[in-house]
């Protein structure tokens, strides 16, 4: 009776090598561990026609490469134990990946056969592979199944018995080193001919050593004289490259086989994908459709939620403060201040933010489930590149028009820290719905005659001044740091509701756990320092601050009014508006006829630019804190912010004198 | 081909695996099956992936798979091969 025939099973994880096992040996089955490791060996025997096999399970393994402890054993098994043949498993869907480990079976000096296993997945994935075009170009037999349906498993038995027994063409292509490290490897080839043991082939030491395999080159140098060693450490020192030929030379070969052979994926899908991309990352098409989106998510966002966030801030944050003063009513005038104009104050702008956040977010988990976020990503980042931003800090950017804190706290989704700390130092110089507020209240008062196009072009321009800082700062801080990438590009698809709701609410139910408490406590903070010492905000301490520092104010045209106004915005930039309003309402007329009285055109632009670009407010500031975990970093910002407020302030009022607009109010 | 792929992806002239395979002549599987390996050979980083510090980050799903880990950047050795 003729022995057994030995045969290893290998393949990567996950390719169906347990099922085939356990189809082909049953209970015969033995459970071990391979000698002197704690790994798993499993084996057992299968009788198919008569014939006895007795089959080793391999561990699972990308390469035969010495990078884990499952190579090693795969190679070791093969090398020492000599089985009759190997089978390779493969998954169908993935045979571009698979095929990495056959280049490297194949130069070993056993015959091997292939198993492409779950081919009625891959078909479902719109995989299509012809086996006879494979096996013809690989000269190897190869057995398309489905090992969970038992279908193609007694086949591929039988091509393993044939090819053993030289009954079956064996005829392997192999891959072979690119040409520039040709003469090397056969040098190297020369090098350790006739000093490797017995049974290991010289030509795959000499390609594990240019592969720089940490085993090989430390064996090598054991088997290896003196001055062979030598020469061939001086070879690999100066080839270290050969390592991207000899692992490319196995693509190159993979991708001939697999060129003829495989059709992937269904046609429909790809083409659409390309046909839809041809548009969405054309650089000017591509610019276009993103800024169309970008204003539906815009108005969206704002049309949706903007309401919520009034009936928030006036049904909800207003009721509750109006009965947390009934409650308080007999509580002591500074708890009463702390709980409502400081907890309730801070608090509620977290609240009124929820309704923006989660409706944005919404829409952003829409273009995500479909595929199109990336092609976003990718075209802004082209455009972004002058001006030194990363595409992804578009994102971020945008949502810097509802709140700055988000648009901070959504830097994160930068990878690169130099680009995420540009993208958090120029979030504060988008004009947020609250700076624009502002506007939209005071140009009216300011500039009777006009508002429009002052306020249009003060957010122009304040756009103009968020490009400008980013080319600076990209040029002369983060030195035009730049990442050559490429992004994946997934295929579209249609976006799964639940998907996008969960996204939302994840995302939304965080920033709240996280944002309130800070933006709470710092609020309750700044407001014991507008409210001490005095009654209100004329003799606080930042009052006190904002005279000691007219004497900077007035080369703006700002006295201690505009300046306390302006101060008082650090905790809200809506603050501007009410300071303005205590301070000058107390004159008798309305606010409009006051500052056009008392406040020059000149001053009024300052106070506007200056009010647009000032420190952001601080909830930004401790979101900014938070993000960079750098008070550095954050007193950076705050810095860059005011500088440029005062920089550009000083420029508007001395060109708006220039101009004449020094006299009385507009 | 391995190498090329580290010094197109270098050249800057590719901004996707789309491209990338294009410019390569070869399928986008193939160039995902090489992006994987030059990855384990640590020659590409896979950016995205923030690790710790995006632990407790109210947007840290808004890094979602689309986005998160969709990127490969050259690392240094990957830059050294490229320039040899």
């Amino acid at each position: 009776m003729p022995r057994p025939l030995v045969i290893g099973l290998a393949g990567q994880p996950n390719v169906g090598k347990s099922t085939v096992f356990s189809i082909l040996t049953g209970l015969t089955a033995e459970v071990g561990n391979w000698p002197g490791r704690t790994i798993e060996r499993r084996e057992g025997s299968a009788r198919i026609g008569g014939r006895e096999f007795h089959v080793v399970d391999l561990p699972g393994t990308y390469s035969l490469t010495s990078n884990s402890e499952e190579e090693r054993i795969a190679r070791e098994f093969i090398l020492r134990e000599r089985p009759d043949v190997i089978i390779m498993l493969a998954d169908a869907a993935a045979l571009e990946r698979n095929l990495y480990l056959l280049a490297e079976l194949l130069l070993l000096p056993i015959p091997v056969v292939l198993g492409v296993n779950m081919v009625d997945v891959a078909r479902r994935e719109g995989v299509e592979f012809d086996a006879h075009v494979l096996e013809a170009a690989l000269g190897l037999p190869v057995v398309p199944m489905v090992a969970s349906r038992n279908e193609g498993v007694a086949e591929l038995l039988q091509a393993a018995a044939a090819v053993a027994d030289g009954q079956r063409d064996y005829a392997p292509d192999r891959p072979e080193i690119a040409a520039a490290h040709r003469e090397v490897y056969e040098e190297v080839c020369t090098l350790v001919a006739g000093a490797v043991p017995e049974g290991v082939p010289d030509s795959w030491v000499a390609l594990k050593l240019l592969e720089g395999d940490r085993e090989v080159t430390e064996r090598a140098a054991e088997w290896l004289a003196p001055e062979p060693r030598a020469r061939v450490q001086a070879l690999l020192r100066e080839h270290e490259d050969a390592v991207l030929d000899v692992a490319g030379a196995r693509y190159e070969w993979i991708g001939r086989m697999v060129r003829a052979a495989v059709r992937r994926p269904k046609l429909g899908q790809v083409s659409f994908t390309d046909r839809f991309d041809r548009i969405a990352t054309h650089p000017g098409w591509g610019l276009a459709l993103l800024l169309g989106v970008f204003a539906l998510v815009f108005w969206v966002t704002f049309s949706v939620a903007g309401p919520v966030q009034g009936w928030l801030e006036e049904g909800v944050v207003a009721r509750v403060a109006t009965g947390l003063g009934a409650l308080l009513g007999g509580a002591p005038a500074w708890v009463q201040g702390l709980v409502i104009d400081g907890l309730l104050a801070g608090a509620g702008i977290v609240v009124t933010f929820v309704p923006i956040l989660f409706v944005f977010y919404l829409a952003l988990g829409f273009l995500e489930d479909t595929g199109y976020q990336s092609r976003m990503a990718y075209v802004m980042d082209r455009f972004m590149h002058g001006i030194g931003l990363h595409g992804k800090s578009f994102l971020p950017l945008f949502l810097g028009f509802g709140c700055n804190v988000p648009a901070v706290m959504g830097s994160r989704v930068i990878e690169s820290r130099p680009a995420r700390l540009l993208t958090i130092m120029l979030a504060p110089f988008v004009p947020c719905s609250a700076r624009l507020l502002v506007l939209a209240f005071l140009v009216p008062l300011f500039f009777p005659a006009f508002p429009t196009l002052v306020a249009w072009s003060l957010v122009v321009a304040n756009l103009l001044v968020l490009v400008l800082i980013g080319v600076l700062l990209d040029r002369f801080v983060f030195r035009r740091e730049r990442l050559a990438f490429v992004m994946e590009m997934p295929l579209y698809h249609l976006p799964n509701p639940r998907t996008i709701l969960v996204y939302a609410a994840t995302n939304v139910w965080t920033f709240i756990k996280r944002a309130a408490t800070i933006i709470v406590v710092v609020s309750m903070v700044i407001w014991v320092l507008v409210s001490y010492p005095g009654a209100g905000v004329d003799d606080s301490y930042l009052a006190m601050f904002g005279r000691s520092l007219e004497p900077v104010g007035s080369l703006l045209g700002l006295d201690w009014r505009l300046i306390v106004a302006t101060l008082s915005s650090f905790v809200a930039k809506e603050n501007s508006i009410a300071a303005l309003g205590i301070i000058f309402g107390s004159e008798g007329e309305s606010l409009g006829q006051t500052l056009a009285m008392v406040i020059t055109p000149a001053a009024a632009l300052s106070f506007l630019v200056v009010n647009m670009l000032f420190v952001p407010c601080v909830a930004t500031v401790a979101a900014i804190r938070a993000e960079t975990r750098s008070w550095g970093w954050t007193l950076a910002s705050a810095g860059l912010m005011l500088a440029s407020a005062l920089l550009f302030g000083l420029l508007v009022y001395r060109l708006a004198l220039l101009f004449g607009l020094g006299g009385a109010g507009a | 081909m391995l190498k090329q792929v580290l010094v197109t992806i270098a050249s800057g002239r590719v901004g996707n695996t789309q491209e990338l395979a294009a410019a390569l002549g070869t399928s986008p599987a193939m160039v995902e099956a090489m992006v994987g390996e030059l990855e384990q050979r640590g020659l590409l980083e896979r950016v995205g992936d923030c690790g710790d510090a995006c632990a407790g980050c109210p947007v840290e799903s808004a890094c979602g798979p689309a986005v998160r880990g969709s990127a490969w950047m050259l690392t240094a050795a990957g830059r050294r091969y490229a320039a040899h």
